[in-house]
């Protein structure tokens, strides 16, 4: 497989970038934030891996993935395009973010294939992730998904069953809890009070004992990413704008 | 577990005339057309050689994804755009087994994992050649064989059986006799872990992963 990538994809991704780049600046200004707070996941499920690895020689330096099976096709593939002399200075591997619904029984490949578990939604999770990072003499960190809007088809745990998921993670030493993570409701107005509402929840739970870790607010994508900011997003995640349109392939 | 019958009652996960196995192995395309799929079959002929310090795990997977992406990458692609690779070993101590050279091998690769505990592991990788999106996993299935005299295991070896399979022995034939257990997959051993298979195309259509089973089936 030839590792060079097209000059064309290089620069597209490049551009896309900036674009992205100069919505969260355009945005932080307005909420009286500084754009080094965030940090820009890009959401990178059945992206080629030229076009991934092109966003990372621009300056992408986070990676979203939904599906263990992707991260893994991806991240075997991507150190010949990024140490391919032809595409540039080689940036650093980046950082990988499970942004998907992660299944207990995926919890050993979750833990070698990331970073962050961005969606963490119950203790039989935390534990299936601790005893696996155990294994591997690793940690890992982790964000409590939320489910505001009580929708039954989103994943995450619901607020009146946090604290229970809380006193769990205190007790499992690799599993490091960094933060809260929402999908909010559908519409502007939905996605402000769900964004409003986690951040309530991340500073009352901030004040209890233990909790003094769980900092980030990953919450926002495209579509709601001047939201989300306003809000005090910390973790936003960016699919097609920085990779372009996917094709999709199931019709 | 796996539920053997999960495969049975779930439909096609593609329409047909979309795929094709990048494999030559018959045993692979036995239990691939077991998930009611019809496929082309094209051999894609690659370096199978480890690089240096490559472990099992990581040399299946790259080269299920590279098999798969040689054949994506021919022309004539046309509708069948979804590719399938795969390639297995049986892992013993951490060093592969391969396949023996002749009867004299098979018998002394029997020696050793009988009486013993070995993995098979299995790199699937779904490449889709009109995006260049890809796929991948490796399965991972152990197996556990009982101790048998020498006279048994040249009399197994005597029936040819050994010669083309990794590990000298064939889940599916006569080598069961010496199998204790199999924890995980059982297609895996054979050459192709179905369930998992069947997840991959799904997830390369553009679907999402079907529901969680409330097994812990991978070990």
């Amino acid at each position: 497989m030839s590792a060079l990538i097209d000059p064309m994809v290089l620069r597209d991704a490049a551009e896309r970038l900036a674009v992205v780049q100069a919505r969260m600046e355009k945005a932080c200004k307005a909420a009286g934030r500084d754009v080094s707070e965030i940090t820009l996941v890009g959401a990178c499920k059945r992206q080629p891996v030229n076009k991934i690895a092109a966003s990372l020689f621009a300056g992408l330096r986070n990676l979203g993935e939904n599906y263990i099976q992707g991260a893994e096709a991806t991240q075997i593939t991507l150190p010949q395009f990024l140490s391919e002399p032809s595409n540039g200075t080689p940036p650093p591997l980046p950082r990988w973010h499970m942004i998907g619904h992660l299944q207990r029984n995926k919890a050993k490949q979750a833990v070698e294939n990331f970073e962050t578990v961005d969606s963490l939604d119950s203790p039989r999770l935390a534990k299936a992730l601790h005893r696996r990072a155990e294994e591997l003499n690793r940690t890992i960190e982790v964000c409590i998904q939320v489910n505001l809007s009580g929708e039954s088809t989103k994943s995450g745990t619901s607020p009146a069953e946090l604290p229970e998921l809380i006193s769990t993670l205190a007790e499992l030493s690799r599993v490091r809890a960094i933060g809260l993570m929402t999908m909010p409701a559908p519409g502007t107005e939905a996605s402000r009070h769900d964004f409003a509402e986690l951040r309530e929840l991340r500073d009352q739970l901030r004040d209890q004992p233990g909790c003094e870790s769980l900092t980030e607010l990953n919450m926002g994508m495209s579509g709601d990413l001047e939201i989300a900011i306003k809000e005090g997003a910390t973790i936003v995640r960016i699919g097609t704008d920085l990779f372009g349109e996917r094709k999709t392939p199931s019709e | 577990m796996n539920s053997p019958t999960d495969t049975w009652i779930n439909p096609s996960p593609l329409a047909p005339g979309t795929l094709i196995l990048a494999s030559a192995s018959p045993r692979r395309r036995e239990l691939l057309s077991q998930l009611g799929l019809e496929f082309e079959i094209r051999p894609a002929n690659i370096d199978e050689s480890p690089q240096v310090g490559e472990v099992p795990f990581d040399l299946v997977r790259r080269l299920a994804l590279e098999k798969a992406t040689a054949i994506a990458q021919e022309d004539q692609i046309g509708d069948r755009r979804f590719v399938l690779g795969s390639d297995t070993l049986v892992v013993l101590d951490n060093e592969p087994i391969g396949k023996p050279a002749d009867e004299s091998e098979a018998v002394r690769m029997l020696q050793r994992l009988t009486g013993r505990t070995h993995t098979v592991m299995t790199g699937i990788a779904v490449v889709d050649a009109h995006t260049g999106s890809m796929l991948a996993e490796v399965v991972e299935s152990s197996v556990e064989m009982r101790t048998a005299p020498l006279e048994e295991l040249q009399a197994y070896v005597a029936t040819g059986e050994s010669l083309d399979k990794a590990g000298a022995y064939a889940l599916q034939g006569g080598g069961r006799r010496f199998v204790n257990q199999v924890r995980g997959s059982e297609s895996n051993v054979i050459g192709l872990p179905l369930e998992e298979t069947r997840t991959l195309l799904h997830l390369a259509r553009g679907l999402s992963e079907p529901k969680e089973s409330d097994s812990e089936s991978q070990i």
